[in-house]
């Protein structure tokens, strides 16, 4: 924890002066002011440190050429995020293109409701008013694990649609959904979430 | 709608209201629809907890992902290999 403060310290240091590329890029600066920030956006929607690591590897290489059109208007970080995250929408199109994409969902609904479709397990008394520690890295942790753990098939589409803001229709044509398939999937990566978030966090603190 | 198809909704379990429920958050629901999950709500506590929980963490999980890059989750890094990898193929890159 010691060592992430630093880190951060000087990461803040860096991007207040330099955050404009126009005045000649130092790629040695970009990995030490950006690496970890962007590798952490990019394995909490992956899941796969692999990937995300060639990720913001392409996500640098695309920075670098595009470098000129920069148009110093956004941080130099939240250009930087806007090109990963398109890097990540790539990944998914190519991974719901696998023959075995998102198999063994089904077991999600049978898991939460008995044969007559009634709950097995009644939800945890939460989430009225702000209950959710939105301010809490530690409850973030918990929700990254889970979310780690989420059937593929459905995160993809909880990342795209609930975390990253983008509309229905979109979400279909990347991961190439029907509008229905897109809301039963959703539906089912909120259960799903819910109720790993439940037994994790919620009756655990 | 047929009375067969409302008599249906009106006596769908708990499984069948949630799915209403996360529908609702998208595109609304039909009259019917929209009846079956209130009348539903009524008497079953499970289901009204349920949807008060999805509700709030659909906006608190917005939030997260807008936020500057998840600095929140800061246990985790990159590798020192890829690291090393990207320097040395952002300098390349700079080379060209």
């Amino acid at each position: 924890m010691g060592g992430e403060a630093v880190t951060i310290g000087r990461m803040g240091g860096e991007t207040e002066g330099g955050s404009r590329v126009s005045a000649g890029v130092d790629p040695a600066v970009w990995v030490e002011a950006h690496g970890d920030a962007l590798f952490r956006f990019a394995m909490m929607r992956v899941r796969d440190r692999e990937v995300a690591e060639d990720l913001v590897q392409e996500c640098f290489v695309a920075a670098l050429g595009a470098k000129e059109r920069f148009a110093n208007r956004s941080s130099e970080r939240t250009w930087l995020v806007g090109i990963l995250k398109r890097k990540v929408v790539d990944h998914f199109r190519r991974k719901s293109r696998d023959p075995g994409w998102g198999e063994g969902m089904d077991a999600v609904e049978q898991g939460a409701f008995t044969e007559k479709g009634l709950w097995r397990e009644m939800p945890g008394k939460w989430g009225s008013g702000a209950e959710v520690p939105e301010g809490d890295p530690a409850f973030w942790r918990v929700f990254g694990e889970c979310l780690r753990a989420m059937p593929s098939g459905l995160a993809e589409v909880f990342v795209l649609y609930e975390m990253d803001g983008m509309s229905g229709q979109e979400v279909c044509e990347v991961l190439g959904l029907t509008p229905t398939n897109l809301w039963a999937r959703l539906h089912r990566s909120r259960l799903w979430l819910r109720q790993r978030l439940d037994a994790t966090w919620f009756r655990a603190s | 709608m047929s009375l067969r198809n409302l008599w249906r909704l009106l006596n769908l379990p708990c499984d069948g209201i949630t799915e209403l429920m996360s529908r609702e958050m998208e595109e609304g629901l039909s009259g019917a629809e929209w009846w079956a999950v209130k009348t539903h709500a009524l008497y079953c506590r499970a289901c009204r907890r349920y949807r008060t929980q999805i509700v709030e963490l659909k906006a608190a999980v917005r939030r997260f992902g807008a936020e500057d890059v998840g600095d929140m989750v800061a246990e985790e890094g990159l590798g020192d290999g890829a690291r090393a990898r990207m320097t040395q193929s952002l300098r390349e890159g700079m080379r060209d």
